[in-house]
């Protein structure tokens, strides 16, 4: 019930304001009269800070020709009305209302198993979250999938949240990005809800941690997380979240949270090899109820190759073209729809790009990867740095021999090699390529 | 050109129909695909200045108005100065655009709110518009899950208008404007004044204010004595 001064307020508002900002900044503001004071609770900082700076001016002239005694100020917190509940006077639990959500749980209900392109970079993890969907909570708790962001995370995670409301449609999924969680509590300490909070995340029989890196360093929403997985591990509550990174590489995690999250099985997915970014292709457009024919799914999946998003991306604008145009999709319109994009992307990544973006990596100096010095500390970043060359430029060897110092193409085709071979033998150097790879937006 | 944070008047110089450009048809197709909900939920505009980013954004507003569609559009350079906490939220059942929001790259808090409001997209809980000045990929944000989500759209490149597409989008305005700009006057402005777009349309602007005052029709001695100093000298060409 908003208070009578506010009425009166309002329906001055409307005539010095426009119905749309009126219905988009105003209305959403719950008023209570304290004393000589009205407060006006906003939903979040970001519609208060609006109100602040656009319209506080104009509510509190209002408010002084409607107040007679021109006592009343006006105060602009975050929250919401003291709620007058049933639970309020008789003690009891409150009921958790469902989330405003358009698929039960937060799932999403089209990325299932079926839909999800296996590969060799993404196998041990599908075979693991599949395992999971089949007997949630018991073997693999949590289970851990991380890999470079738009490798298909999300997708599995939500793949086996969704299986395994198909095997036990009663048990309660909840599906949530970190960024949400972290937001949904601190809304729910502004708006003093936060036992309906804990009771909505403790009370899954799954739950799906989407992004946990979003949880580092925030020190409140680490604490809630913690008591919220051991609360989930007690009960067997399967749970299951991705990350961009291994649980060791998360700065500013708490400790006992990372060996928590190392506690069942962590598995990573790498980057798409080309025959799974083509199958990817080809599965996102028969979604589109598309055909796309080989050489262009080829021809697209050759020039995206740093995650699945660009790739998708790339399709939508490809599909898009040919509709608008009324064409059939070929490799020519492909070229034609994707030439900015294209374009772009050979001029970003270049040989001097490449060079400065190992040197960087690797702490030496431009100079020293050109230089002659023959120290492991500068040939492996150059070797790197050569085969990187090899594989993202269409540069010919000779001229990537020529940018390093003037060396010969032998010695580029032997760093390749070189680089090639130590990626099957050193797990760290194959990290630092992988690494790198990613940064250079591959 | 005042438009945010919500703009007051719906400005009738921005409309879909009044942007030039050799794509045009295909942008206005898959703009007004967004806001019927029959094509991409989210559409990112990429291009440099003058390519119409902001002038597509704010014709958006005009469409959403006569389709009766909720539309909140923001500047990031407003934005930046705001708290992103709860920006995510207050837009669903809506359409949102942020024009400039490669302006926010480097805010931690901006670009964790800018992902939240692709996540939402993802889960259909509203459409999202945005325009930058390249693409997602080559921009300076930290967060690369937000690059490769900003990519995930449907992103379409605005052209840098040349000098006949400067030509009639300056006598479209005029028309607009209801000014009567003749020829000589049209040629010597493109001429001898700076070649970028937005330079050109404050120049109209002024020229349109002191044609009304001096009441006098714009010629070149009048462009001579409205502009004489932003004016190239004749060497210089």
């Amino acid at each position: 019930m908003q208070p009578e001064l506010w009425a009166q307020c309002l329906s001055q508002l409307e005539k010095a304001i426009n119905e749309k900002q009126l219905e988009t900044w105003i209305l959403p503001l719950q008023a209570e009269v304290r004393r000589n004071t009205l407060l006006l609770h906003a939903p979040n900082r970001f519609v208060m800070d609006w109100v602040k700076k656009n319209f506080l001016d104009q509510i509190q002239e209002i408010l002084m020709q409607l107040d007679d005694t021109k006592s009343m100020t006006v105060q602009l917190g975050i929250g919401s009305n003291p709620p007058v509940t049933p639970a309020e006077i008789t003690g009891e639990i409150p009921v958790v209302k469902p989330r405003k959500s358009p698929y039960p749980s937060g799932l999403n209900p089209e990325q299932v198993f079926d839909n999800y392109v296996e590969g060799k970079s993404n196998q041990l993890a599908r075979a693991a979250s599949y395992q999971v969907s089949s007997d949630p909570g018991s073997e693999y708790n949590p289970l851990y999938i991380y890999g470079g962001t738009g490798y298909g995370k999300t997708h599995l995670m939500q793949a086996a949240g969704n299986r395994i409301l198909e095997l036990r449609p009663e048990a309660t999924v909840i599906y949530v990005n970190c960024e949400r969680f972290v937001s949904d509590m601190v809304k729910a300490l502004q708006h003093s809800k936060i036992n309906e909070f804990k009771h909505f995340y403790r009370s899954a029989d799954a739950l799906l941690i989407d992004d946990i890196q979003f949880l580092a360093d925030k020190n409140r929403s680490q604490e809630e997380f913690f008591h919220t997985f051991n609360s989930l591990y007690e009960a067997n509550a399967q749970m299951i979240i991705t990350c961009d990174r291994s649980p060791k590489e998360i700065d500013g995690l708490d400790d006992r949270i990372r060996s928590r999250l190392g506690w069942g099985l962590t598995v990573d997915i790498k980057p798409p090899d080309l025959e799974t970014r083509v199958a990817i292709l080809r599965s996102k457009a028969e979604q589109r109820g598309v055909e796309l024919p080989d050489p262009v799914a080829f021809f697209i999946a050759d020039r995206f190759k740093s995650n699945i998003r660009d790739l998708e991306g790339a399709l939508k604008r490809v599909i898009a073209h040919a509709q608008f145009t009324h064409r059939p999709i070929s490799q020519e319109l492909a070229r034609e729809a994707l030439k900015e994009l294209l374009a772009a992307q050979e001029k970003q990544v270049s040989i001097e790009n490449i060079q400065k973006t190992v040197a960087s990596y690797f702490k030496i100096s431009i100079a020293d990867m050109l230089s002659s010095r023959r120290t492991r500390s500068i040939t492996r970043p150059r070797q790197m740095a050569m085969s990187l060359c090899k594989q993202l430029t269409r540069h010919s060897l000779p001229e990537i021999g020529n940018a390093f110092g003037g060396r010969d193409h032998t010695t580029v085709l032997h760093a390749c090699r070189k680089i090639d071979e130590l990626r099957q033998e050193d797990e760290r150097l194959a990290e630092d390529y992988d690494n790198l790879h990613r940064i250079l937006g591959h | 050109m005042a438009q945010l944070p919500l703009p007051l008047e719906f400005d009738s110089r921005f409309s879909l129909d009044n942007y030039i450009a050799d794509p045009a048809p295909y942008i206005r197709h898959q703009l007004t695909a967004l806001f019927d909900e029959t094509g991409e939920s989210l559409i990112g505009l990429w291009g440099g200045t003058d390519s119409g980013k902001t002038h597509l954004l704010n014709a958006c507003a005009l469409y959403a108005r006569d389709a009766d569609i909720r539309y909140h559009l923001f500047d990031a350079a407003q934005l930046i100065e705001a708290s992103a906490d709860g920006f995510s939220e207050f837009a669903a059942g809506s359409v949102l655009a942020v024009d400039n929001i490669d302006l926010l790259a480097g805010n931690r808090d901006w670009e964790a709110a800018c992902y939240q409001v692709v996540n939402r997209v993802k889960n259909g809980e509203l459409r999202f518009l945005f325009s930058l000045s390249r693409q997602p990929r080559d921009t300076g944000f930290r967060l690369p899950d937000l690059k490769s989500r900003l990519g995930w759209g449907l992103l379409i490149a605005l052209p840098q208008p040349d000098d006949a597409a400067v030509e009639r989008i300056l006598r479209e305005r005029a028309r607009l404007l209801g000014l009567e700009l003749g020829d000589e006057a049209l040629h010597f402005l493109l001429s001898r004044y700076s070649r970028r777009l937005k330079d050109q349309m404050d120049a109209l602007q002024l020229l349109d204010a002191a044609a009304l005052s001096m009441q006098r029709r714009i010629t070149v001695p009048l462009i001579r004595e409205v502009l004489p100093f932003q004016l190239e000298p004749d060497s210089a060409r």
